[in-house]
């Protein structure tokens, strides 16, 4: 069964059920308007509409779930030692991000939560945590376009009470 | 009816197109944040005030493990198990008061003394030094890998 999504430019994605489901938010809609799928008719009655979400972003978004699709939900870790949270991002998902200019992997981030698909959230915020990994702070504000905006005072600060964990 | 944009607002509307990084909801700039080594959230608070102010209240989230080590009789303190010489005393007093200047308070998951191979050598009031102020749920004395005494 297919499942009707339309984004915020009005476009019509028909997409697999099973892709729907891996949004929470629109499983939650589903079930709100009482859409199954073994309810064939429910199904061709009604479109979840996504306005958070553009054609363009959306597109990436089936194209991630496509390939995940029939993964195993995968659990996280939590906080390690180092008290960060780890996420592992598979060479095929590298891959796939490599292709996203910046502004769109933060667009693609954004629709990522509003659709709540965790796997793609985490691969994202891990990708731009490594993006960041090693970097100096002036190689971070270039980086992202960052007008720094600390005095030398405030940076002698911060760097005074950091200064524990610059080993 | 007239809508006034206040100078902040419109930093960071007319930041959207040219600074995605910083667009993003503050929930998912902790998120990104979350993921980083400590030495890194540091260059991150270094880049810019709203990255300091996110990283920093990213920071007060993060449950810490707090252990120390005593060897002949004197802390000799690691912070997320890095076995440190005695240098590590100046980088967890400067620790735990950093945290006591943006938290107000330090809230550590646990506080372990480990490695007692002589418990009579330990240093109380040393050791009361470095727990005073913090907030903790578990004091672990442990010798060796079992738990000697806990409260």
């Amino acid at each position: 069964p297919n499942v009707k999504l339309v984004t915020s430019d009005n476009e019509e994605f028909v997409v697999d059920f099973r892709i729907a489901k891996m949004s929470v938010t629109v499983s939650r809609l589903m079930e709100a308007m009482n859409m199954s799928e073994t309810d064939d008719a429910s199904l061709l009655s009604n479109s979840i509409p996504l306005p958070n979400v553009t054609k363009a972003v959306m597109a990436r978004v089936i194209e991630w779930c496509e390939k995940h699709k029939n993964d195993e939900p995968k659990e996280e870790k939590e906080n390690d030692k180092r008290g960060r949270t780890t996420h592992v991002v598979s060479d095929w998902d590298k891959e796939f991000l490599k292709n996203d200019e910046f502004g769109r992997l933060c667009q693609l981030m954004g629709a990522a939560n509003y659709l709540e698909i965790k796997g793609l959230f985490n691969d994202i915020s891990q990708t731009i945590a490594n993006m960041i990994h090693g970097k100096k702070s002036d190689e971070i504000a270039e980086m992202f376009n960052i007008h720094c905006d600390l005095t030398e005072a405030e940076k002698k600060e911060i760097r005074k009470k950091t200064a524990w964990c610059e080993d | 009816m007239e809508v006034v944009v206040k100078d902040f607002d419109l930093v960071r509307l007319s930041s959207i197109d040219y600074f995605p990084l910083l667009s993003l909801p503050e929930d998912l700039l902790i998120n990104i944040v979350e993921s980083l080594p400590l030495a890194d959230r540091t260059q991150v608070r270094l880049s810019c005030s709203l990255l300091e102010r996110i990283v920093a209240k990213a920071d007060l989230t993060l449950p810490h493990t707090y252990e120390i080590i005593i060897k002949d009789g004197l802390p000799c303190t690691s912070i997320f198990n890095d076995h440190r010489t005695m240098h590590g005393n100046y980088q967890v007093a400067a620790y735990l008061a950093s945290r006591k200047a943006i938290a107000g308070r330090i809230f550590l998951s646990s506080v372990m003394i480990t490695n007692l191979d002589h418990i009579d050598q330990m240093d109380h009031n040393v050791i009361d030094k470095f727990i005073d102020g913090v907030v903790f749920n578990n004091l672990l004395i442990a010798m060796g890998a079992s738990t000697f005494d806990q409260r």
